[in-house]
């Protein structure tokens, strides 16, 4: 029980740290000030060859006067070499720097004391240096009849490469200490017990490589693509160093902190602050009913008179390769519409979520020179998964791991970066900006409304542009007091019509693959019951899309 | 004759228990903070919409009268009809199926714009 009793005891020591502080003397803390390089480097990722800064920072606690204080730093020489020092002590003050080490120097503990017990250490029997090589003392000593306090001095030591097997341990740390009082009649020296290492009084840290590039990870993303919420996980080995890192607003993240080591195996594993939620209304966003005309347009089952040729780059068919069988089909284009009906999820579920199945981060150079050539000559596909094995060229100062987004499922790159060059363009007849997406074949009109008929609450679309062969609309309603009922289409004979709802979204749209055009007027009208006398803000829109008879995306003007 | 009811009137309420627990059930003003002096206006209950929350629109015209939200980029994202009558008309706003956010909310009547107003949706 008493053993208990004594663990509670110490528990908070053991917790907190072994230093304790004089109380009422003098603490002589030794402080890491970062680098000469980089005042905020903290010491975690101090690197062979930066120069530390090290401060002797002075508490006095006491009500003496400070008028003498030497204390001595023993560091080891094939850690850490003493490269300079100043002192910061009042005008007049007499200042050395002694190092008395010769063949080489170390303390041998006093185990009658603490060891953070500097006076005591010294002045009491027990402690003593040794000969010891590799190691050296300075003794850092200043007078002055004005007080002294806070930082008197500063030393600068030069991190050294001791070897793989070298024990980094206690590298700097105090030793002992006199402090004094000479402003009255007799000396006063501060006793034993009152001159303490506090609170840090030791420097353990093993220097990281001496790797000096700044490594940044950069992204040209699409404006419809929040790239803010799109980051990296910084793996080592395997194993994660680093927390979830955003890019910016610029599209860069600085992962300089996490590259410490040469030899390492780094990989960078995407992420998203998205919640699946918020990701699955993205790739509503991203597949729409376009997409499928474009491929279907590609395929030359869109029958405008359309011969294929709707693609560009070798992107487009990876993104709607729906079974990944390297083959785009006419099976692709119907998984693709059937995706965008409600009834087929392209998506794969390997049970990684469904960012990692749909979101294509791919290094830069291998983005743009993608081809559709390659696509179809079985060309091993560049890496588009979420983890990217990552290799720093060290020689560079500055390295940078560039990357662009495909989403799966994007034929028309609304969302995906758009590709640069020609080099993945080889096999194309029609110009087409894959990624811009602003790029569309035009604008047509229609008008919105909602409004109570009957007791039900009716939404209406109505169309009022020709040559359009495709339509989608997805609307959100309130199902808390609305229910679904039916959509009634007035599109045409031959026009394919679809509608699903899930999750409060009404999915619905038509598509003409045999030629015509959509019907103008009121094309879909969407029928909900429910109590209520006001329809004011029930039912609103989520998204549109729309497709001329090339297939191409129309923006459709709401009015 | 006329006298005698009246004092029999005056004798019979005079000896009514006085119980006005009635009447803290009755509002005597039924639009409570969506009361519109002028003769026309919009009125929502609070500084920002929340669901179900009521809004009052006093016409002078009976008829359908058009109300839009737009988002912050303009886009329409709803648009209701309701039929008003003359004088004031309150309705419930429904804000499930909409994103939190800055709206605009215009109101119109055969394509002329009577009122434009910029609230936060809850």
């Amino acid at each position: 029980m008493k053993k208990l009793i004594l663990l509670f005891l110490l528990l908070p020591l053991l917790v907190l740290g072994q230093l304790t502080s004089s109380s009422d003397g003098i603490d002589i803390d030794l402080v890491y000030a970062g680098t000469t390089d980089d005042a905020n480097k903290p010491l975690y990722s101090v690197q062979v060859n930066d120069t530390i800064i090290m401060e002797l920072n002075i508490s006095n606690l006491s009500q003496n006067t400070i008028t003498y204080i030497h204390v001595d730093l023993q560091y080891n020489t094939n850690a850490y070499a003493r490269v300079g020092y100043e002192f910061s002590v009042p005008t007049g003050a007499q200042t050395t720097l002694n190092n008395w080490s010769g063949n080489g120097m170390k303390w041998s503990v006093n185990p009658n004391y603490d060891a953070n017990d500097l006076w005591a250490q010294w002045s009491t029997q027990g402690g003593s240096y040794q000969q010891v090589a590799g190691w050296e003392v300075d003794h850092v000593e200043a007078v002055s009849t004005a007080g002294i306090s806070g930082v008197y001095a500063t030393l600068k030591f030069l991190a050294k490469d001791a070897g793989a097997n070298h024990d980094y341990t206690n590298s700097i740390v105090l030793t002992m200490a006199r402090v004094t009082d000479n402003t009255g009649s007799s000396e006063y020296v501060f006793p034993v017990g009152k001159v303490r290492g506090y609170d840090t009084m030791s420097v353990s840290h093993t220097p990281l490589e001496d790797l000096d590039s700044n490594i940044y990870v950069k992204a040209d993303s699409n404006s419809n693509l929040d790239v803010t919420k799109i980051g990296v996980v910084v793996q080592k080995d395997g194993s994660p160093v680093s927390n979830n890192l955003y890019f910016d607003s610029g599209g860069q993240i600085n992962i300089t902190p996490y590259i410490l080591s040469s030899t390492a195996n780094y990989t960078l594993d995407f992420v998203t602050s998205y919640s699946t939620t918020e990701w699955e209304s993205l790739m509503d966003n991203v597949i729409t009913l376009s997409d499928v005309t474009l491929t279907l347009n590609e395929l030359g089952k869109y029958s405008h008179g359309n011969i294929g040729n709707a693609f560009t780059y070798g992107w487009q068919y990876t993104a709607v390769d729906t079974d990944q069988n390297r083959d785009l089909n006419p099976q692709d284009a119907y998984n693709l519409l059937g995706h965008v009906m409600g009834v087929v999820d392209i998506i794969p579920d390997d049970g990684t979520g469904v960012f990692n199945n749909s979101f294509s981060p791919v290094k830069k150079a291998d983005y743009d020179s993608w081809s559709i050539y390659k696509f179809k000559n079985n060309i091993t596909e560049p890496n588009h998964s979420v983890v990217h094995p990552i290799t720093v060229d060290f020689s560079q100062s500055s390295y940078t791991e560039w990357f662009k987004f495909g989403f799966i499922g994007d034929a028309n790159g609304s969302h995906s970066s758009a590709v640069e060059g020609d080099a993945a363009s080889s096999q194309t007849e029609k110009s087409y900006s894959y990624g811009e997406s602003k790029k569309t074949d035009g604008f047509i009109n229609g008008e919105w409304s909602t409004t109570i008929e009957n007791g039900q609450v009716v939404a209406t679309l109505k169309l009022n542009s020709t040559n359009v062969s495709a339509l989608q609309l997805k609307i959100d309603y309130d199902t808390t007091v609305l229910t679904f009922e039916e959509v009634v289409f007035n599109t045409g004979n031959t026009v394919t019509n679809f509608a699903s709802t899930s999750n409060g979204r009404v999915n619905l749209g038509s598509i003409e693959q045999n030629g015509g055009d959509i019907e103008t007027g009121e094309v879909f009208k969407i029928y909900f019951s429910g109590d209520v006398t006001s329809p004011v803000g029930l039912v609103s829109i989520f998204n549109t899309d729309a497709a001329n008879t090339y297939g191409n995306r129309l923006i459709l003007n709401l009015q | 004759m006329k006298k005698i009811l009246l004092i029999l009137l005056i004798t019979v309420i005079g000896c009514v228990r006085e119980d006005y627990s009635d009447f803290s059930t009755i509002n005597l003003n039924p639009l409570g903070n969506l009361v519109i002096t002028d003769i026309t206006g919009l009125k929502f209950e609070g500084s920002n919409i929340t669901d179900k929350s009521k809004f009052n629109l006093k016409v002078l015209e009976a008829g359908k009268y058009m109300i839009e939200v737009r988002d912050y980029f303009n886009n329409l994202t709803s648009k209701s009809i309701i039929d008003a009558e003359s004088g004031d008309n309150v309705f419930k706003f429904y804000t499930q199926a909409l994103q939190d956010g800055d709206y605009t909310i215009i109101i119109s009547k055969d394509g002329s714009e009577l009122h434009n107003v910029k609230l936060v949706i809850k």
